[in-house]
């Protein structure tokens, strides 16, 4: 804030620019303030819980025992270790003999791969209606912010529908489902986070200064909204991937024979008599990813920027 | 507050719009439409009179124009599938959805926010901290998953319920309480953070100097404004209950319109899935106007914005 002050003076006097300099007294609420918690500086319960999987995802093929497509139905339906099994399949097998361990971590890869796409593409054609409408405003802002209004008005999970009776289901589906799912959330937030950053200092100085309009959304909006869009990302991470389980286990999104979680839970729905474990363990490594990837969004908030809180 | 109802109508009808052309453009995206109604082995005769026959010679708006005409009559063709109209399929199906999206939310609602009071009123307390990670954990867990452990353990480990289906009441318990799970969570969470906030706040603290017994103080003076933000979200979490019935009605054969979509996907009954989309869009779209409506009956400053 210091360096921001300081840059008043010469402004102030130019009367190109209007300042408003920030009241101290709306920082005091009436009510009493809440109470502080102290920021972890490692986050250990999110990264324990997302450690095998990003293992999984990264180091999967030097990790899987048996090849996850395999079929071998003499060993079909093998409990895991702790219910019986043997460690050559150390969390048992499908109903066609796979290793569940093999599918659990080359379901992983896909499912992080296909979720983080999905959001980075989200992330990206938000940001862009975001700063559009708040850089530009007026008419163009009113059209792209009832657009937002509007997606945000569609159950996602019709449009997903709709597009895999129309294209069926796979990759393109779900990806495209995650797509149109998370970007009005980042436009949302982009644009309220321009138009703030519209206001600053630095902004006026650099027009005063000549800077083109690309050049100040590159150099001066751009990498103040970074922190913004990274927490975001972080925090849709988990939901993105319990919705593309969700249209996979439907059948809508990851096709077999390839390994998904949702498809294991699927398959493993059918034998669930027999075989408990085999729609459990996908589940449980779905509910950790989540899980993990809320707190640590939820982390990367506090750490960055406090301000956030209503993500 | 008439400005405010308008605006709010005009919104509601261009989504309802913006839906439309929606299903229009994904059945147009698809290729060439011909071939779903006449079949792949069709003479060139029979495909330039179903083009003709269904408008497909015309150009993509006057196509659209002539489908929002039918769409508004209720006429979105027979389903491919079972040769009837698309939309009374739909319709039929309807009751089913509305009751099982009802029940979870009334769940919902009845187990979320006494938990959330409970929570906000013992802040700190074991109480607290177990709902709290429940909410955590709960929020975490994908509703397909949940709706399958169920069954597992109520309907194939323990024989109480039934795996899937209609019939008894007793039916309708798993698929409810797997459709709630996450709204419970939700639910649970914004109150005890809305009480939390409403508490902290001067009338509360005067309510309590006043002498009024606790009970009142939590209920009328706390809990009546805490309202405000849970309506909003009431409102969203039905319509996303909504959208959540398509997983979990397939899951236990419940013969619903998401059932019934999902089940039409795998036939290419394109007429039946845009109904059952149409449909449910027009259903999530109302009751968000409500919610919109309500909200600002309950406070004044939107009505006045």
């Amino acid at each position: 804030m210091s360096e921001m002050s300081s840059l008043n003076t010469p402004l102030d006097s130019g009367e190109i620019v209007k300042i408003v300099p920030a009241p101290a007294e709306m920082q005091v609420d009436s009510a009493a303030p809440r109470k502080k918690r102290a920021v972890r500086r490692v986050p250990v319960l999110p990264l324990l819980l997302l450690a095998p999987i990003l293992i999984f995802g990264f180091f999967g093929s030097f990790l899987m025992p048996h090849d996850p497509t395999m079929i071998d139905p003499a060993h079909a339906l093998q409990p895991p270790v702790f219910a019986g099994g043997t460690w050559l399949y150390p969390l048992g097998t499908d109903h066609t003999g796979r290793d569940l361990l093999s599918r659990l971590i080359d379901g992983a890869r896909n499912s992080l791969a296909v979720a983080f796409f999905g959001v980075a593409l989200a992330g990206a054609f938000g940001t862009l209606i975001g700063l559009t409408a708040g850089y530009f405003r007026g008419a163009v802002e009113e059209l792209l912010m009832r657009l937002v209004d509007m997606q945000l008005a569609i159950p996602t999970i019709l449009l997903a529908v709709l597009l895999a009776a129309v294209i069926g289901g796979g990759l393109t589906t779900v990806i495209a489902s995650l797509m149109i799912t998370f970007w009005a959330g980042y436009a949302r937030i982009v644009r309220g986070e321009t138009l703030s950053l519209m206001q600053r200092d630095y902004i006026a100085l650099a027009r005063v200064a000549g800077a083109s309009r690309w050049r100040i959304v590159r150099l001066h909006v751009l990498p103040n909204l970074l922190s913004v869009v990274v927490v975001l990302a972080t925090l849709q991470l988990g939901a993105a991937v319990g919705l593309e389980a969700a249209l996979t286990f439907l059948g809508l999104g990851i096709q077999p024979p390839a390994s998904a979680w949702g498809l294991m839970i699927s398959d493993g729905k059918l034998y669930m008599s027999q075989a408990w474990w085999i729609p459990t363990i996908p589940g449980i490594a779905i509910v950790m990813t989540v899980l993990g990837s809320n707190l640590f969004g939820d982390w990367l908030r506090d750490r960055l920027d406090p301000r956030l809180s209503q993500l | 507050m008439a400005r405010y109802v308008m605006r709010r109508l005009v919104f509601g009808l261009l989504a309802l719009f913006a839906v439309s052309l929606i299903t229009f453009m994904a059945t147009r995206l698809s290729g060439d439409v011909t071939y779903l109604l006449v079949g792949m082995d069709a003479s060139q005769e029979e495909i330039a009179a179903v083009r003709v026959q269904y408008g497909l010679d015309k150009s993509l708006p006057v196509q659209y124009l002539a489908y929002l005409q039918h769409a508004m009559r209720g006429d979105f063709g027979d389903s491919i599938k079972y040769g009837v109209p698309a939309l009374d399929l739909v319709m039929s199906r309807l009751p089913s959805t509305i009751m099982l999206t009802l029940t979870g939310f009334t769940l919902a609602l009845l187990i979320g926010v006494p938990l959330g009071i409970l929570a906000a009123r013992r802040r700190g307390s074991a109480t607290d901290l177990g709902a709290s990670v429940f909410a955590l954990v709960g929020q975490a867990m994908p509703g397909f998953w949940v709706a399958i452990m169920l069954q597992l353990l109520f309907a194939v480990k323990l024989g109480w319920l039934p795996t899937g289906g209609t019939g008894s009441a007793a039916h309708i318990v798993l698929p409810a309480i797997a459709m709630s799970w996450f709204s419970i969570a939700a639910f649970m969470r914004l109150t005890r953070s809305s009480m939390l906030e409403v508490l902290d706040s001067e009338y509360v603290k005067l309510a309590r100097v006043k002498g009024n017994p606790e009970s009142v103080v939590i209920l009328k003076h706390a809990f009546r404004n805490a309202l405000i933000p849970l309506v909003t979200f009431a409102g969203l979490n039905l319509g996303a209950l909504l959208g959540g019935a398509v997983v979990i009605e397939s899951i236990f054969a419940w013969p619903g319109v998401g059932q019934l979509m999902i089940n039409a996907i795998g036939a290419r009954d394109y007429p039946t899935v845009q109904a059952g989309v149409l449909v449910t869009a027009t259903m999530f779209i109302t009751i968000n106007l409500g919610v919109d409506l309500l909200y600002g009956v309950l406070d004044p400053r939107i009505r006045n914005e």
